[in-house]
């Protein structure tokens, strides 16, 4: 088959001798730039030209990245262990002995001790700026301490290792960016002097029992997951502090299983983004908390089972989420306040301060008898008659349908309201769904239908 | 300041890195850059024009040209033009479309490319 060529065909030998520019030759680019180039190229593809001459092959060699994903070749390197790291050595002494390490990037079967002592030693000793080792065994293996303090190292992020010691102490001075995911055997981890570190994400590492960081120039924080080492056995308490980090703009903690932990984050008076789940907080930490952060922007509080009754104030607060905490009263003073979303029992009616705010609740279901129900719905959504829009999720549009007799004894609660929006799971009496709506905001000027992506609204004159 | 190497180009009359045809395309550059910075299909069709004006030598040459002139964005630009154009290509491919020409020993190639077998799955066809 003649193959079309869209692009002109080389030049004659000749010409190249005779062009005093001959420096403008692709094989003759200085070999930072044809790594430039390579760069761009993802690494699969990258490995190939060092097939294309000589000159191609001594760059590939000392190609500062190395970045192997044993996932992007099933039944290759993902087999066993020692397919995979007899390639990542062979691929490594293959290298150019002189040649640099910014970056080492490697996924797949580790099996043990002796090689990563081996792969990280390589890497450090050619003072590697980035290091990202996952881990895809089932076996956790352990790592050389020498890593959480190497002097070059900007970025670390492990994924499902065992450290050896404990009781870990980060003090890479350059550092910037640290992960570990899912890694076992560590009590406690401290970052000390690390006054260029920005993030730190720690996911399901279980045993945790102290996250100590003490870096000023600190952005973002997350402690997520947690997988029980034995669910049987209550989770380990723990306790975070962040004393010296006073530019964190963002603090996650996110756990599936409740468990106590002492979180102590009054000193980042910058905070903008606040998300507690699964936190052992109390009514007093929020009042104390809450209001000292004046720029926080985003509050999200979920599952947090101690909360009864939250109240505090905060100028900037733009979003507040309210989920699955079994709080009985809120008292929100937030004038900046543009919504607030919540999940739920039916409480007191939330007294919410703010001058343009837009509200979802979506109900729990509850065992209350119905006519108490309806009541108590009542009552609770007096606390949202300041809102633009409303909207409501619930399972069945039973949960809505006011009885006729009630709505008669009992005055509509939300007489300001313009816009309310329902969406239910399934819906069995439209007619008295609206008979029921326009008692409930008797003055509306849109009433919408939400199921998925669908907006049905009907416009009232 | 993107361009301080311009000036020295300018006053060194012995330059042979830079010639005028090249300054013409690198230099309009910053001006293109700056309006379609925010959109990124302009971009691609911007280089999809690139490629089918420009011959690859050229390409060559606008490299090193904002290499000299320490024009990163420009730089970055045109190496990753020359990527895009060779990402899953045939090593022949490649080859002829630079003008190179392969100064293997008989046999070594081969040796390369069953060293790096699981780079040369599932090449594009030419």
């Amino acid at each position: 088959m003649k193959r079309r060529r869209t692009t002109p065909p080389p030049p004659p030998q000749q010409n190249a001798a005779m062009n005093p520019n001959y420096l403008d030759r692709f094989s003759d680019l200085p070999e930072p730039i044809i790594h430039h180039i390579v760069s761009f190229v993802p690494t699969k593809y990258a490995a190939r030209t060092s097939a294309l001459s000589k000159r191609f092959r001594s760059a590939w060699l000392s190609f500062p990245v190395i970045d192997f994903d044993a996932t992007l070749y099933p039944g290759r390197y993902r087999d066993t262990t020692s397919q995979f790291t007899t390639f990542v050595r062979d691929a490594l002494n293959r290298r150019d002995p002189n040649a640099c390490l910014e970056k080492l990037r490697i996924r797949g079967l580790f099996d043990g001790s002796t090689f990563n002592h081996w792969l990280v030693n390589y890497a450090l000793d050619k003072h590697v700026k980035q290091i990202y080792l996952f881990d895809d065994s089932y076996v956790d293996t352990c790592l050389p301490q020498r890593m959480f303090c190497a002097n070059s190292i900007r970025v670390l992020e492990l994924k499902g290792f065992k450290v050896e010691v404990p009781d870990l102490i980060l003090s890479c001075p350059l550092i910037e960016d640290f992960r570990v995911t899912n890694c076992s055997g560590l009590k406690s981890i401290r970052v000390s002097g690390a006054k260029k570190l920005k993030a730190v994400k720690l996911d399901t590492c279980s045993g945790l029992e102290k996250i100590d960081i003490d870096a000023q120039n600190l952005e973002s924080f997350s402690y997520t997951g947690c997988r029980d080492v034995d669910p049987s056995q209550p989770p380990q308490p723990c306790e975070i502090l962040t004393t010296a980090s006073q530019n964190l703009q963002s603090f996650v903690y996110s756990m599936d299983r409740s468990k106590q932990c002492d979180i102590n984050i009054s000193a980042c008076k910058c905070l903008r983004n606040l998300i507690l789940r699964g936190a052992t907080i109390t009514d007093r930490w929020i009042q104390d908390n809450i209001s000292a952060f004046c720029l926080l922007e985003r509050l999200r509080l979920e599952c947090c089972k101690v909360l009864q009754k939250i109240k505090f104030h905060n100028e900037l607060l733009t979003c507040f989420e309210l989920h699955d905490c079994d709080v009985e009263e809120a008292e929100i003073d937030a004038p900046n306040l543009n919504s607030f979303d919540y999940t739920g029992q039916i409480m007191a009616p939330p007294v919410i301060i703010s001058s343009h705010w837009d509200a979802m609740i979506k109900l729990k279901e509850t065992d209350l008898p119905p006519y108490l129900w309806f009541k108590k719905l009542r009552e609770f959504l007096l606390g949202f008659d300041t809102c633009k829009v409303l909207t409501l999720i619930c399972n069945n549009d039973k949960e809505l349908i006011i009885p006729k007799e009630l709505r008669e004894q009992m005055l509509p609660p939300l007489f300001d309201i313009k816009h309310v929006k329902i969406q239910l799971r399934c819906r069995t009496d439209l007619m008295g769904l609206l008979q029921s709506l326009v008692w409930l905001v008797p003055r509306p000027e849109t009433i919408s239908f939400v199921k998925g992506s669908n907006e049905e609204s009907i416009k009232v004159m | 300041m993107k361009f301080c190497t311009v000036k020295q180009y300018f006053d060194d009359e012995n330059n042979n890195n830079v010639t005028n045809g090249i300054a013409t395309t690198v230099i309009p550059l910053p001006n293109k850059h700056l309006k379609i910075k925010a959109n990124n299909k302009e971009m691609e069709q911007y280089e999809q024009e690139l490629l089918r004006n420009v011959m690859p030598q050229e390409l060559t040459k606008l490299i090193l040209a904002a290499n000299y002139l320490n024009f990163k964005e420009a730089l970055d630009f045109f190496c990753r033009t020359v990527a895009n154009a060779i990402q899953n290509k045939s090593v022949d491919y490649v080859r002829k479309f630079f003008g190179l020409e392969s100064d293997f020993e008989p046999g070594e190639e081969e040796k390369l490319c069953k060293e790096f077998a699981w780079s040369f799955e599932g090449v594009d066809e030419d």
